[in-house]
């Protein structure tokens, strides 16, 4: 048992935080014959939250790189953004975790819930070196990596893949196109195409022109087969053949590729997606400074150089190449998030009109 | 002679017990009644208060925006549509089968119960993906209707309501097995041969005595299923996906996505409303059809 | 009276187990007939045959000249009143009783009619509204009769009706339920393993034991006259002595037992295995005048004072037992330990062939 957490205790009265509790019953099993157990304890801990589909590349490269670095033990608590975003609301007054990985969607309303607070140059100096676009609200979280969405296939049946997004809309795909939901992170993408097809304006005027881009969807009905929220099993009828187009990202459709999937991902000439990965120091997040090492680390070329070719995503720090899988030369667009998430709830409704089957 | 066990009338064992004072046994269910009073009872009236509660006070507001919009009829629409079409389905296939159950013997029964029992512990995902790959394009459903010679080419199954309604059917079957056969296995078989000697033929038989008598299974099992098909949200999610809204999940996207608390609220207390109405009405329906048998 | 059910050669087996074997049974119009044995002697599934409730494995059942082998229960006309009465419990006793009529498709102005005057006739017209679960036993019993006999059944078939009631009840009822069918003219069949039940109500019994009919005949002669070992000894109380033929001479034979030398009417080579039987009643005190009579001379064991008899036990040796039963007051002063000589007409000696070690 440390005697700071004791000490702690008494500070607030004796009212041991949950985390405390468990720190204290940690510390028990491991007086109580766990000498291993006592030599990680003495390290400080900090607990980063997260997508439950990053543990693996968490694992396997950036905990053990940063611990060694550091000195220190990471908690990674993987699961979902909207999951994350309840859990820093629910220890506003006392954070358990020190930095969160979500997408900028839920980013937004972490700030508005005033959950996170703002990084600067002088406290994570990678920060100078992001790509534009990446780092956002003047600061308050920047992307570490960017995994790009475009239109993935069944390499049985379509071998060659898809040229353009408007082969989404040929007939020939009658019920065998998959969209993502409008409440995934990918669920926007076909949403600002859609408006640019419909338009001919580049995406970055377009994207506010909704209704545009309902005309152009109510078009692509008839071909589609579902619209998920769930993309393991949405991802599944692409790979059986069910579905042969769908609307996703490289982080989970090259990875399945490269698994032995049937599948592949089109980086349509019209342009693809910057997922937006995000990472945000969590306000009054307990060991600041390691913390904010963290981040750095996550924005630095050491770790975006290790981690992009495994994860099919674009770098952000602007020294880090792309890697070879990744399309070149073709436009990438970020859209425009802070006004995405203040129209959300009124695109979701009008979504589930218009694309209702 | 294997046929002669003495057993009195269901109903005369129940008259002749002694009326016991019951404000001790009252106390048997306080554990459970305080359980569900305090992990039940209190949310829903908070989220009954939640519905009405606006910044200028009480206000059915919500409600009205909601029943103003065609858009939620057609939401609503689909929740009872499905709903009754589940429980239609798993009556018609589970009643017969409860039946069969009771009537079973030995390893059969085992089998048959097992059998029922089972799938409850495979997960609701796993069941959806099984789906996903029966309902195919190039699945068996679609390979013995066009084999058969039913269809020309393959029908579409997957993420339509006929998808929905044969996958939904097929996780809720227990719930309506179980109640029927457990009435069912109380039937004294010797009631419709007393039925056959008096001259009433199979139909007669099963329409006048069966049918009356498990009617309380049936009741239950109806209650059952329609209230689990009613307020489904992962099988839809999984089997026809974001394309068909029902209350239960416009309910789980305000509360999980939206964060609109309200609107979350004002569905759920809709949803609950039509599935307590339709489960209370079903019972007096049946008490009237006993009564008239 | 003509004959009206046969029952011809039927058999039934359940698996391995043959239960009945090629059994037959004639029972006359508006005759009452029991069908007594112990459980397990197939004289349910006999009954069961007979309503149409299970197929027969052989043979043929034919009521008033119609071959009733085939027909579904329903078809049958055959009514049939449950060991558990099997009452609907989903209607009320008027419903229950008018089941049977709305299901043949009586008219329907007719039906409240009839009802009535069945549950008359089993006293229960003041119940007619009530629900089943509101009688004792034996209202439910008389319900399950009135359904039974309201849809004017060919052939009446009971099972066991009055297991379940006590016994004041019971007796009560068996006259009641006897003199009804009387009235009516009911053909009917009763199976039960009560003796005195089937004595009291019967014009004949027919005596079951392991799938087949040992004696069928009118009560006494079952009584008096068993026509094996099985129905001496299913039917009443009796003294059985095992013994052996010694002598033979004409009608007679000299059996040795236990007890002493005892003659009998029949035919028996000497040397044959043989069990004499005696009813208890037909047992007297010795008086020295015993001409024709068998007399031995044996210890009692024990006096029993019943009121309208005295009942003695006597040790007839080899751990055998015979029993008598005479007026309380011809052995004012008997008790166990004497000796006492007993007799009894040689024509009252019922004698069978031994059956294994019985």
């Amino acid at each position: 048992m440390r005697k700071r957490d004791i000490n702690d205790a008494r500070r607030r009265g004796l009212s041991l935080s949950r985390r405390d509790a468990l720190k204290l019953g940690i510390g028990a099993a491991a007086v109580a014959g766990f000498p291993a157990i006592v030599q990680a304890q003495r390290v400080p801990e900090i607990v980063i939250g997260g997508a439950a589909s990053h543990k693996p590349w968490m694992d396997k490269v950036v905990i053990p790189m940063f611990e060694r670095k550091y000195n220190c033990k990471i908690l990674y608590e993987g699961t979902r953004s909207t999951i994350n975003l309840e859990k820093m609301r629910a220890a506003k007054d006392r954070p358990v975790m020190s930095v969160v990985q979500m997408d900028d969607p839920v980013m937004i309303q972490a700030v508005e819930e005033d959950l996170i607070e703002p990084i600067s140059v002088a406290q994570v100096p990678n920060l100078a070196k992001i790509k534009p676009g990446a780092v956002h609200m003047d600061g308050m979280w920047a992307n570490y990596q960017q995994p790009w969405a475009g239109v993935a296939y069944n390499t049985q049946h379509l071998p060659q893949g898809v040229p353009t997004w408007v082969s989404m809309w040929e007939p020939r795909f009658k019920g065998k196109v998959v969209l993502p939901s409008l409440q995934n992170t990918e669920g926007p993408w076909v949403l600002f195409m859609a408006a640019h097809l419909e338009t001919g304006k580049p995406l970055k005027e377009a994207q506010y022109d909704i209704e545009a881009a309902f005309k152009r969807l109510r078009a692509l009905k008839p071909n589609l087969l579902t619209i998920y929220t769930n993309l393991p099993q949405a991802f599944n009828l692409l790979e059986q053949g069910e579905a042969w187009l769908q609307v996703t990202f490289s982080s989970w459709a090259l990875l399945r590729k490269q698994e032995g999937s049937p599948v592949d991902l089109a980086a349509p000439k019209e342009g693809i997606f910057a997922m937006p990965s995000g990472i945000c120091l969590v306000k009054g997040a307990p060991h600041r400074d390691l913390a904010l090492a963290y981040i750095n680390e996550m924005l630095g070329a050491e770790l975006q150089t290790l981690l992009t070719p495994i994860t099919f995503s674009l770098p952000t720090h602007v020294d880090v190449p792309l890697s070879a899988d990744i399309p070149q030369d073709i436009e990438v667009f970020t859209p425009d998030w802070a006004w995405f998430t203040k129209h959300r709830a009124q695109l979701v409704e009008r979504w589930d009109r218009e694309m209702a089957i | 002679m294997g046929v002669t066990a003495a057993a009195a009338p269901v109903g005369a064992a129940r008259t002749r017990k002694p009326r016991r004072p019951v404000d001790l046994l009252v106390l048997l269910a306080l554990p459970a009644v305080g359980y569900l009073g305090f992990f039940f009872a209190l949310p829903l009236v908070a989220l009954l208060a939640k519905s009405v509660w606006t910044s200028a006070g009480p206000s059915i507001e919500s409600y009205a925006r909601f029943f103003g919009d065609p858009f939620s009829w057609q939401v609503v629409g689909n929740t009872l549509k499905i709903a009754t079409l589940v429980t239609l389905v798993t009556l018609v296939l589970g009643y017969p089968t409860a039946f069969a159950m009771a009537r079973a013997r030995g390893i059969f029964q085992i089998l048959l119960l097992v059998a029922m029992i089972l799938p409850l512990s495979i997960g609701v995902v796993v069941k959806a993906f099984s789906w996903q790959i029966v309902l195919r394009r190039d699945g068996v459903v679609n390979q013995l209707l066009v084999w058969s010679g039913l269809t020309d080419e393959p029908v579409r199954f997957l993420f339509t309501e006929t998808g929905l309604v044969l996958g939904a059917a097929n996780i809720f079957l227990p719930f309506m097995v179980l109640p029927i056969y457990s009435v069912a296995k109380m039937i004294d078989p010797r009631l419709t041969e007393a039925a056959a000697t008096l001259g009433a033929g199979p139909m007669y038989r099963f329409f006048r005595v069966i049918l009356p008598l498990s009617m309380p299974g049936v009741v239950a099992g109806i209650a059952f299923v329609f209230s689990m098909a009613i307020s489904m949200y992962v099988i839809p999610t999984l089997l026809i996906g974001d394309r068909y809204q029902t209350l239960a999940t416009i309910t789980g996207r305000s509360f999980l996505f939206l964060r609109n608390e309200q609107l979350g609220a004002t569905t759920a207390v809709i949803l609950l409303v039509i599935a307590v109405a339709v489960v209370l009405g079903s019972a007096r329906l049946a008490r009237g059809l006993r009564r008239t048998a | 009276m003509d004959n009206y059910l046969h029952v011809i050669d039927v058999s039934k087996r359940f698996g391995e187990s043959t239960v009945l074997d090629n059994l037959s049974l004639v029972v006359r119009r508006g005759e009452f007939v029991s069908l007594l044995g112990p459980s397990g002697c197939g004289k349910t599934t006999l009954l069961r045959l007979i309503a149409g409730l299970l197929p027969t494995d052989g043979g043929r059942i034919v009521l008033d000249g119609k071959d009733l082998t085939r027909l579904p229960a329903h078809r049958r006309n055959v009514g049939v009143v449950f060991q558990n009465y099997a009452l609907f419990p989903h209607l009320t006793v008027a419903e229950n009783v008018a089941f049977g009529l709305r299901a043949r498709g009586v008219a329907k102005q007719e039906i409240p009619a009839i009802v009535e005057r069945c549950l008359a006739m089993v006293h229960l017209a003041d119940y007619a509204d009530r629900s089943i679960f509101a009688l004792s036993g034996g209202q439910q019993q008389r319900v399950a009769v009135a359904r039974a006999i309201a849809i004017r059944p060919d052939l009446l078939l009971l099972d066991e009706p009055f297991s379940a009631l006590d016994r004041k009840l019971r007796e009560a009822m068996q006259i009641e339920l006897r003199q009804l069918l009387r009235e009516l003219g009911i053909t009917a069949i009763f199976v039960t393993h009560d003796q005195e039940e089937a004595m009291i109500m019967s014009d004949r019994i027919a005596v079951m034991n392991a799938g087949v009919i040992e004696q069928f005949a009118d009560p006494r002669t079952v009584y008096e006259r068993p026509a094996t070992a099985f129905a001496l000894e299913f039917v009443g109380t009796s003294t059985r002595l095992p013994g052996r033929v010694s002598d033979w001479d004409g009608d007679t034979v000299l059996v040795d037992t236990a007890a002493g030398p005892i003659r009998a009417r029949a035919g028996y080579v000497s040397g044959a295995p043989v069990m004499i039987g005696i009813r208890p009643e037909k047992i007297m005190l010795a008086d020295g005048n015993e001409h024709g009579m068998n007399v031995v001379r044996l210890r009692v064991l024990d006096r029993v004072y019943v009121g309208s008899k005295l009942l003695l036990h006597f040790d007839a040796g080899s751990g055998g037992q015979a029993l008598a039963e005479l007026n309380p007051g011809d052995a004012p002063d008997v008790a166990p330990g004497d000796m006492m000589s007993i007799a009894w007409r040689v024509e009252d000696t019922l004698i069978y062939p031994a059956v294994g070690h019985g």
